[in-house]
């Protein structure tokens, strides 16, 4: 029964994915010929994909990107981790710090990303704490939420059975906040790859941003789309094959 | 496990502005079990927890123990955990001895099993084990055989009983019903009179 709903939510995503690619196949110019096409077709813009990796070139760009979105997100989620949890469990620590969350969550991105460049310098420090300080307040934000939300009762069996504080944090604490957490970085990761892009247009001279920005100013639509859509596939292969799983394996005593 | 003379004394519980139990007073003898009994709603569990030192609001002294081993009303095991993880988390129990005391309580063939597909109560059995299984020099029952049936309610009471022979184990055991203090108890203190 639960193998027959898989395997029709598995094939349900399937034809959708491929609705997609017949409709963008149906509306895009098929003239292999026309560089200055406004929407190339997927087999033009696929091919394309598979001569960029051949030459080298989109494996280099790619490995800056995730290189960048990789920092990032660590940061982000530990600082806001970190930073939730406490405005979750103190009252105190949540006054003081949510005027900060709010004019952060409420700051655009190409601001912090423009004052990190100007304070810091173009580079890839400048980038990644740009980037970070972006994603913070919604990972604490989300947190904060969960901390908020602990059990009480299993803080009273961490008190009788005199648990220490790394088996407290260890036992009750991570397992609760778990969802949160998770939440939180499957909705940084989307974030964080979009801004990554955007501070690689502005000031990096590599990666997936920098190669959109070039064919941009080229009007070569078909590269824009062979390095949009690389990336969206690492993406994908992260989402599913990473962090599903780790969702997975997590919950296994609800599945039991 | 200390073998002193455990001295309880409560001369109020606050709840906000309200205050309950005056002046309780309790003597416990090392080894023996007393027994509180009173209507739904009075503070048995209340009491427990100050004696347990999870709650604090309250004025008076309590001598003679460091470590509390509490079953509570619920089960309270960790859903995430498994049983066996349940037990050694709190006792730091080696698998052998969870699995000798799982075997006593009828459930070895659950050890690696995750709480929520036990009943309430096997449940129950798994949080007496972690009860039992930790090194206290007080125990205490809240409610130990509530919602159980018959059957579940004797064999939880025989294993108390067991126990408490054995070990010597001083213990305060809490109830509605005065049938569960039967063969456990040397003393019954009736709550209704300390509000």
């Amino acid at each position: 029964m639960k193998k027959n709903k898989l395997t029709s939510s598995f094939t349900l995503g399937l034809f959708s994915f491929i609705c997609f690619f017949f409709f963008w196949f149906i509306l895009s110019d098929n003239d292999s010929d026309n560089v200055y096409s406004v929407l190339p077709s997927p087999v033009i813009v696929i091919k394309l994909l598979f001569s960029e990796l051949k030459s080298g070139e989109l494996l280099f760009h790619l490995g800056h990107t995730l290189y960048r979105v990789l920092w990032s997100f660590i940061i982000a989620l530990i600082c806001g981790t970190i930073i939730g949890f406490f405005m979750g469990r103190s009252k105190s620590v949540d006054d003081f710090l949510d005027v900060w969350i709010i004019v952060f969550m409420n700051l655009p991105a190409l601001v912090l990303i423009v004052l990190c460049y100007i304070w810091i310098g173009l580079n890839d420090m400048a980038a990644i704490i740009a980037v970070a300080l972006n994603k913070i307040p919604l990972v604490a934000v989300l947190v904060r939420q969960g901390a908020r939300e602990l059990d009480p009762k299993y803080s009273d069996i961490a008190k009788v059975f005199q648990l220490t504080h790394w088996s407290k944090i260890r036992h009750i604490f991570i397992p609760q906040m778990f969802p949160y957490v998770i939440s939180a970085a499957r909705s940084g990761l989307s974030i964080i790859w979009k801004i990554v892009l955007v501070v690689e247009f502005l000031g990096r001279p590599n990666g997936i941003g920098f190669q959109i920005h070039l064919y941009f100013q080229l009007f070569d639509v078909g590269m824009v789309l062979a390095y949009a859509v690389s990336f969206i596939i690492i993406m994908l292969i992260v989402e599913i094959g990473v962090l599903r799983s780790i969702e997975k394996h997590s919950y296994v005593w609800k599945i039991d | 496990m200390e073998n002193r003379l455990i001295e309880i004394n409560i001369e109020k519980i606050h709840f906000g502005n309200l205050s309950i139990f005056k002046n309780f007073n309790m003597l416990l003898k090392p080894g023996t079990c007393i027994g509180l009994m009173g209507k739904s709603g009075i503070g048995k569990t209340s009491l427990l927890r100050i004696i347990a030192k999870i709650d604090n609001r309250f004025e008076g002294k309590l001598i003679g123990y460091k470590n509390v081993s509490f079953m509570f009303q619920e089960p309270f095991l960790l859903p995430w955990r498994t049983v066996e993880e349940n037990i050694s988390i709190a006792t730091n129990a080696k698998h052998a001895e969870i699995l000798k005391s799982l075997k006593n309580v009828g459930l070895e063939d659950k050890i690696n099993s995750f709480p929520n597909i036990l009943s309430l109560g096997e449940q129950r059995r798994v949080s007496l084990v972690r009860t039992m299984l930790f090194q206290s020099d007080l125990m205490l029952l809240d409610e130990p055989f509530a919602s159980l049936d018959k059957t579940t309610k004797v064999f939880m009471h025989n294993i108390i009983c067991d126990y408490k022979l054995k070990q010597q184990q001083s213990m305060i055991l809490v109830s509605h019903d005065e049938r569960d203090f039967k063969g456990l108890t040397s003393k019954i203190i009736n709550l209704d009179k300390y509000i």
